[in-house]
């Protein structure tokens, strides 16, 4: 009837079609969440449950077995009544916990264990391979029937395999793996499968309607020929049916559950809700939608067997009808509603157990592997393990698929994912379900599963040996895989349904029990077991009849208030009364109400005129007539009978709570002073750090802004940190600083040890001279100024310090001292010029001066006098007879004693070398050395006849010196008497004329050094 | 109206009509399906499913809503009067 390009090209615009609303409803999440949180959608995608199994299998069922196959249905249509307590507290366990799939929610409760998740993980791989497999069958079997072609059966079947794989695997990656999502929430994905499902119903309708109205005359006709038809029987359960009520009520429980575990069914109703209210509204929304595609279930299926199609191909009747009676658009849409129903579950399911199987088993095993980080490709990891489950359904297919309708397949899946049930109901209403209890429920569970459905699949199908079936493992006949124990169930399913849950609820409650629980896991649990607070669950609570006029009570209550206030505020308290109550719209009110509207009202009152009158007025105030005080009273007792507690017992709590309460603001008062102290602090704190950043800034500004170099170095003698002038100085950059040690500046290696013993002995150095060089080598002679750098425990932590070039300053230090001994030099120059005058007017004293500098520089010497002082000495020496200038020659070289009058005129050169030397601004006191070099000990000397110690040292040495001298020269009045007879006169008069220290020392410079003067030219 | 959702809000409601639902659709009653035609058991089955799904509705519609704006919602401010 098609061609295999038209169909494949209808999959795809379908698919098309739903991507691009998934798309752009995800575009638009954030802004229009309404779509998304439409209660209606969230119903509509938890309908997926009517898949391919639904859409092919279930006619396929009926045809066969009869009306068994409607208690997959109706079994959640049952368990919908415990979807407020259950299914909301799982939706609240998975926003506490944000849980994202099955394994996460069993994990989290089960004291988060990984081993726990990862059996889980597994366990729902092989568990929902069959589901996937009647899918993956579905569709190819349907493509097979709508195309022809001349190749064989076989080939074709196996090449629109691939291509069926191949689509799905690319469906599943673009519509539910794109991207990591930490909430693994698709909203736009929940729009789409919610249009699927209408999509798959009004195609079943299609189909149903054709069979009904078009190959039949309505219901009536069709139910009319089927109850006389060989086929009645299929309308009944039990002994005249085909199939027992054992197996009706397996079904039932198992699909009771199924429709919110099985992987794709949990991520929908589960996962994806984002509000808890959409609940109530698929309470009613999805069984109504199950009846709905199910209407026409049973008329497709007889409809099917009176046109005589053969039952070995039942699991195509709902495609086979449009089919072989010749109506292509029919053919068409029925095909798209099997495509979308198979595709729908293929998509979700791949989907949620791709997430458990890379969130619980591949990236712990890849955590294993150390060297790589393989874990950074999670989105990868999952797009494999999609393709690996969508092949291995397909290949699982292939294996037992020819055996097995798509109905029974569907079962082997509910009958695996059962094994999750004692483990998640336990979870959220026994505390005491622990981890290990869990491990062993859930393997065993799925062991008997494994070993009485899973295993016997490849052996009913050939591909592994029937003989443990029919004669039990190791020939043991109690462990038929079929009969366990010897006991006969009336089908596989409810035979395995029934071991595997004795064996898994056994395990797990004796395990729990045995091994108990750690004081954390009860924590973990009572989270999970108490996620809905008592008064949330709606069966429950006192409710009382409204039958109270609330007007009439309120004129009543406004009569009391009028006596304390105004109208308006009246009018404001009322209002804010019953706002308070919740009662504002209602005409009648309950007892209860009423008092908490008096209770409410009275408080406000207290506001106004205080609590204890306030409280009067209304009881005053006859707002309860006698009976309604005693419905109240009764009311009371029966809240308290609720509590089971007695007035006495509720008093002593009340007053324990209130005392509590007591505490409670004390301890809140406690921490309110405690919280100001702490501001007060904080505020201190934030004073002094800004105070610290201020001086910080200051700090850095300084540090920056100083001309010299300023540096700190750490531990290592590295530089941590220089300023701007040190790296002007030295001329590296900051970033090669701070990678250089303190003391490769240093010109000799030698002079930086030595630097650093000296800090280290002394703690601190100043205007230590080095000599360091700069990047080009320049050297620079620099003083540095530094200490230690040390913590609180007196360790060294580096050093910090201050480096200034005084090399520029050195070399006008040079300078100017090259020019002050230039200066002196001339200086001295001019002094002995200035002798020379002397000399030449009194040929006698010709080299006098001189020599009497010689002898006066050597006492000094031998008194150790400072080189300043004996530079003055000398000066003083060559001029201290420079008033002679003044002194007529006649009188300078007369051979005969000189008159008093002459004498007198002598005795003015003193004076006159003074006045001529006062002059010149000597450094040292030359004109006072002059002045006084005739002055005697005894104050017998001229001019001022001074002694003892008014007279300048360097006077008395001179003096010494001037006598010691002349005598031993000739005068023109006398012959030398020698320096015998000089040294005898100074020896005479020691201590009375002449200082005894000086006369010392010049006879141990004659008679011990063999003092000698010196000839020299002036 | 108020009375009715107080009723199905009532403790074991929901419960009492699992049970009632379940018992219509197990072994005592659906005994009753071996002496009827096929349409009466159709009838049969969907009528109890279907009343099934209408409790179910009145039960969805009676709870009251767990997170309420209007529960929660203040018309007038706090603060003294």
């Amino acid at each position: 009837m098609f061609d295999l390009l038209t169909v494949i090209l209808f999959f795809c615009a379908y698919f098309l079609v739903l991507f691009t609303v998934g798309f752009f409803i995800e575009k638009k999440s954030d802004k229009e969440g309404k779509l998304i949180s439409s209660p209606l959608i969230y119903a509509l995608s938890i309908a997926i449950y009517s898949s391919a199994w639904t859409f092919y299998g279930d006619a396929a069922k009926m045809a066969k077995d009869g009306i068994i196959y409607i208690s997959i249905y109706l079994g959640p249509c049952l368990g919908v009544f415990f979807w407020w307590i259950i299914l909301r507290k799982m939706v609240r366990i998975k926003n506490s916990h944000h849980i994202t799939n099955v394994a996460d929610f069993i994990s989290a409760r089960y004291n988060k264990s990984q081993l726990l998740a990862g059996i889980v993980a597994v366990f729902c791989l092989l568990g929902a391979l069959p589901y996937i497999a009647l899918q993956m069958k579905a569709i190819i079997s349907t493509i097979a029937i709508v195309t022809t072609s001349s190749v064989s059966q076989t080939e074709w079947l196996d090449k629109i395999g691939i291509l069926v794989i191949l689509l799905m695997i690319l469906f599943t990656l673009v519509f539910g793996v794109r991207r990591i999502d930490p909430t693994e929430r698709h909203p736009g994905m929940a729009v789409s499968m919610g249009i699927a499902s209408v999509f798959t119903l009004l195609m079943m309708f299609v189909c149903g309607v054709f069979a009904v109205y078009f190959l039949n005359d309505g219901f009536r006709d069709l139910f009319s020929a089927s109850s006389s038809s060989q086929y009645a029987g299929l309308m009944k359960i039990g002994v005249t049916g085909n199939s027992s009520f054992i197996t009706w009520f397996s079904f039932l429980a198992v699909s009771m559950f199924m429709v919110i575990l099985m992987p794709h069914q949990f991520h929908m109703s589960v996962v994806e809700n984002s509000d808890e209210n959409n609940i109530k509204t698929a309470m009613w929304l999805v069984p109504a939608y199950l009846l709905l595609i199910n209407i026409f279930i049973i008329p497709i299926a007889f409809t099917s067997l009176i046109r005589g199609l053969p039952l070995n191909e039942a699991d195509g009747f709902a495609l086979q009808l449009p089919y072989k009676f010749g109506n292509r658009y029919i053919t068409m849409m029925v095909l798209m509603g099997g495509f979308s129903a198979a595709t729908s579950v293929v998509m979700v399911c791949a989907m949620a157990v791709s997430t458990m199987v890379s969130n619980h088993v591949i990236l712990p095993l890849l955590g294993l592997i150390k060297r790589v980080n393989l874990s950074a490709y999670i989105l990868q990891w999952r797009w494999l393990a999609v393709g690996m489950f969508i092949l291995l359904g397909y290949l699982f297919g292939w294996f037992v698929g020819e055996n097995y309708s798509l109905f029974d397949m569907g079962m082997i899946s509910f009958a695996a994912v059962l094994q999750f049930v004692p483990l998640i109901i336990g979870g959220i209403f026994w505390v005491k379900g622990n981890k290990a209890g869990a491990i062993m429920g859930l393997t065993a569970g799925f062991a008997v599963w494994f070993y009485t459905l899973f295993i016997p699949c490849f052996a009913s199908s050939g591909w592994i040996s029937t003989m443990f079936i029919s004669e039990g493992i190791f020939g043991l006949k109690a462990l038929m895989p079929g009969e366990l124990f010897g006991i006969k169930f009336p089908d596989a399913i409810s035979h395995s349904v029934f071991w595997s849950m004795f064996f898994n609820i056994g395990f797990y409650a004796a395990g729990s029990l045995f091994f108990g629980v750690n004081r954390e896991e009860r924590r973990n649990a009572g989270g999970f077991v108490g996620a809905l607070p008592d008064e949330d669950i709606f069966i429950r609570s006192t409710v009382r009849e409204a039958h109270i006029v609330l007007e009439d009570k309120l004129e009543i209550i406004k009569r009391v208030l009028s006596r304390y206030l105004p109208q308006d505020k009246i009018q404001l308290i009322l209002k804010k009364g019953v706002c308070l109550t919740g009662v504002g719209k209602e005409i009648h009110i309950s007892i209860l109400e009423l008092a908490r509207l008096q209770s409410e009202i009275e408080k406000l009152l207290a506001g106004s005129i205080g609590t204890a009158t306030a409280h009067k007025a209304m009881m005053e105030g006859g707002v309860f007539t006698p009976e309604e005080s005693k419905e109240l009273s009764e009311a009371y007792a029966e809240i308290l009978a609720d509590l089971k507690l007695t007035p006495q017992e509720l008093k002593k709590k009340i007053d324990y709570h209130q005392e509590r309460e007591d505490l409670l603001s004390i301890h809140a008062m406690e921490l309110e002073e405690k919280i100001k102290e702490l501001e007060s602090l904080i505020g201190q704190r934030k004073r002094v750090e800004n105070a610290l950043r201020e001086n910080e800034e200051k700090y850095r500004a300084l540090f920056e802004s100083s001309r010299d170099a300023i540096f700190i170095t750490g531990e290592d003698g590295k530089f941590m940190d220089v300023n701007e002038s040190a790296l002007v100085l030295f001329g590296f950059s900051r970033d090669d600083m701070v990678k250089m040690e303190y003391k490769d500046i240093f010109v000799n290696a030698l002079d930086g040890r030595e630097f650093e013993r000296d800090i280290a002995k002394s703690g601190s150095v100043r205007n230590y001279e080095v000599i360091l060089r700069n990047k080009t080598g320049r050297e620079m002679k620099c003083l540095i100024t530094a200490a230690l750098r040390q913590n609180s425990k007196k360790e060294i932590l580096g050093l910090q310090g201050v480096i200034r070039d005084i090399t520029e300053q050195k070399k006008a230090e040079k300078a100017l001292h090259d020019s002050y001994n230039k200066l002196q030099k001339n200086m001295e120059s001019t002094i002995l010029a200035m002798a020379r005058i002397v000399e030449t007017k009194d040929p006698y004293t010709a080299g006098h001066e001189r020599r009497v500098a010689q002898l006066a520089v050597a006492i000094a010497q031998g008194m150790r006098l400072p080189e300043e002082q004996i530079n003055g000495i000398y000066m003083a020496g060559i001029v201290h007879d420079i008033g002679k200038i003044y002194v007529p020659s006649e009188i300078l070289t007369k051979p005969s004693k000189l008159t008093d009058i002459e004498f007198s005129i002598i005795k003015t050169h003193p004076q006159l070398g003074y006045d001529i030397l006062k002059t010149i601004e000597f450094s040292w006191p030359v004109a006072d050395i002059v002045l006084q070099h005739h002055e005697r000990l005894d104050g017998s000397g001229y001019p001022f006849g001074i002694k003892g110690d008014e007279i300048l040292l360097e006077s008395k040495i001179v003096a010494v010196a001037d006598v010691v001298e002349a005598m031993s020269s000739p005068r023109p009045y006398r012959p030398s008497i020698g320096f015998e007879g000089a040294l005898q006169e100074i020896v005479e008069n020691r201590g009375k004329l002449y200082d005894p220290v000086t006369v010392d020392l010049c006879l141990k410079l004659f008679m011990k050094e063999n003092f000698k003067f010196i000839s020299e030219q002036i | 109206m108020k009375k009715m959702a107080r009723t199905f809000r009532k403790n074991g409601f929901a419960f009492f009509v699992f049970s009632i639902a379940l018992l219509f659709l197990s072994w005592p009653i659906l005994s009753v399906l071996d002496g009827m035609s096929c349409a009466e058991a159709y009838m049969y089955i969907y009528v109890v499913w279907g009343t099934a799904v209408i409790f179910a509705l009145f039960i969805g519609l009676s709870v009251s809503p767990v997170f309420s704006a209007d529960k929660n919602k203040k018309e007038y401010g706090d603060g003294d009067v």
